[in-house]
């Protein structure tokens, strides 16, 4: 009686065993899976900041300190939110659509910025492709904060002209209970951690009114921006940057005056849809008040200053120091 | 102030704190304000670490809890007899309201109030601010920087969290240095 022939199979596949091959399979497709599913983390991690009604405290680490603070935020169209200091100097800012008030008891002073982007806060960039190029993001296992289940979420800069993050996003609704900018050697830099924190149904105007300020306050005001619209990078514009970090691609481009200054400061946003720069250039002279002259930061912020041409250039960002310094000595004047 | 007396500042508050060091610690709170704010702190931190935060403060109850520790102080020093560290848990316990409250009962402050801080020179608000003013914002620290640099930095950077907001990375709060870093603490 003859036999059935046999299906043949691949020689090699028949001498790996089936748990192996499984596992091979696995490790070969977990990678982009886990960045996919960490990045829908993140996706998730953006709607609940800006859409979600939220109140809470938590606690701010950076140089070996603590400070507490209490948020208050409002999502949707009408966007608002405030931000006030529980320890150090009481110090308040309420941001919304229209702009950002800073209420700084310590100098009396308010100062309110309307040059602002246009629009409702914004998500995160949706080209995970483009990201991954710039960063691994993976999960990062769970971890309980505040007595809730949260998903570790981990993003790495691929190089060292960007820093890397750690979030502890609540399983529910995604918001970042615990979080961690972190250097490309994956050293933290600064960490904020919610103590306390509802969502709430709604939240009511007078929770987002500022309470610091009065009539023995100056008020600082600057103009908006020349245009509402942000202007391409070539048009009017006497300035080229010769080094930017790779993925750097320019968000915005516009001209508006300073709060206290009143100083007309041309803006130009460059960032790889996670990292952000701003390069500020006004007109310099020996009446000018003093501009920053090479490197300084305040904790993860970086900023760098140079005069150039009867012009002072500053660029700041939450990127290291030689990011900003390259950037800053690569800036030219067009002929 | 060394790391030392910050781990020992950081252990009274967790009372964890040997007798003999708290003893010695105490005593020198009595006369350091910084020891006394940075206790403060701590205290705040744990306590929102606790979710014990008031979330409002009556004003003027700061001057009264002062006034009760300069008291509490006066009647130490007098040398009346009662047990040392149970003298000092009340009057510990008042300056960490006192603390905490000099920073929230400013939060309390209703236009017309003329509130602490007075003999403050005082433009009208929408008044065209002027050259000097730029003292005024500078009140975050930026390593190694002068008042009017740090005030055109400042400017600077509040401007650029908005744009960084909106094109990077979300967070919850943009503007969390601007409000935490303090200049007094340099």
């Amino acid at each position: 009686m003859s036999r059935r022939p046999r299906v043949p199979s691949f020689p090699a596949a028949s001498r790996i065993p089936r748990w192996l091959a499984l596992l091979l399979t696995a490790a070969l497709f977990s990678q982009p899976l886990a960045a996919g599913e960490a990045f829908d983390w993140l996706d998730r991690m953006s709607a609940a900041i800006h859409d979600l009604n939220y109140r809470g405290t938590f606690v701010y680490q950076h140089n070996g300190k603590l400070e507490a603070m209490y948020i208050v935020h409002r999502g949707g169209e009408d966007s608002r939110q405030r931000l006030f200091a529980l320890s150090g100097a009481a110090r308040e800012v309420v941001r919304d659509q229209e702009g950002v008030t800073c209420i700084l008891s310590d100098s009396k002073a308010v100062m309110v910025d309307r040059s602002l982007p246009r629009g409702p806060f914004a998500a995160l960039p949706r080209d995970l492709e483009q990201l991954n190029r710039y960063y691994r993001f993976s999960l990062g296992g769970t971890d309980r904060v505040l007595e809730r289940h949260s998903r570790v979420v981990v993003v790495e800069p691929r190089d060292d002209y960007r820093y890397g993050y750690r979030f502890w996003l609540d399983r529910e609704h995604a918001l970042p209970l615990r979080s961690a900018l972190v250097t490309a050697a994956g050293r933290p830099l600064e960490q904020m951690m919610f103590t306390q924190l509802e969502v709430l149904e709604q939240v009511d105007d007078a929770a987002l009114r500022p309470e610091l300020g009065g009539e023995h306050f100056t008020r600082f005001e600057g103009p908006g921006p020349d245009t509402e619209e942000e202007v391409p990078a070539a048009a009017g514009s006497d300035w080229e940057f010769t080094w930017l970090p790779a993925g750097f691609e320019l968000r915005g481009h516009n001209w508006h005056g300073m709060p206290v200054s009143g100083q007309r400061v041309e803006h130009w946003v460059y960032g790889d849809g996670l990292a952000t720069v701003s390069v500020y250039i006004e007109t310099y002279d020996e009446t000018s008040p003093p501009g920053l002259q090479g490197l300084s930061n305040m904790g993860a912020v970086n900023a760098m200053g140079r005069t150039l041409d009867g012009h002072h250039v500053t660029v700041v960002g939450e990127v290291p120091a030689e990011t900003v310094e390259r950037l800053a000595m690569g800036v030219r004047r067009n002929d | 102030m060394t790391d030392q007396v910050k781990e020992q500042i950081s252990a009274l508050v967790d009372d964890a704190l040997p007798q003999q060091e708290r003893s010695l610690l105490l005593a020198r709170m009595v006369s350091d304000t910084t020891l006394r704010e940075t206790w403060s702190r701590y205290t705040l931190i744990q306590d929102a670490l606790r979710n014990h935060l008031p979330e409002r403060v009556e004003p003027g109850l700061s001057q009264r809890v002062m006034a009760a520790l300069d008291a509490e102080a006066d009647h130490d020093r007098s040398g009346t007899a009662r047990p040392r560290f149970a003298g000092w848990a009340r009057p510990l316990a008042g300056l960490a309201v006192a603390a905490s409250v000099a920073v929230l009962a400013v939060v309390m402050f209703q236009p017309g109030d003329p509130g602490p801080g007075t003999g403050v020179q005082v433009a009208d608000a929408g008044a065209p601010p002027v050259a000097e003013d730029y003292r005024r914002v500078d009140t975050s620290q930026w390593q190694g920087q002068q008042a009017p640099v740090s005030e055109r930095l400042n400017q600077y950077l509040v401007n650029h969290n908005e744009f960084a907001a909106r094109n990077g990375m979300p967070v919850v709060a943009p503007h969390v240095r601007i409000v935490g870093f303090d200049q007094e603490r340099r």
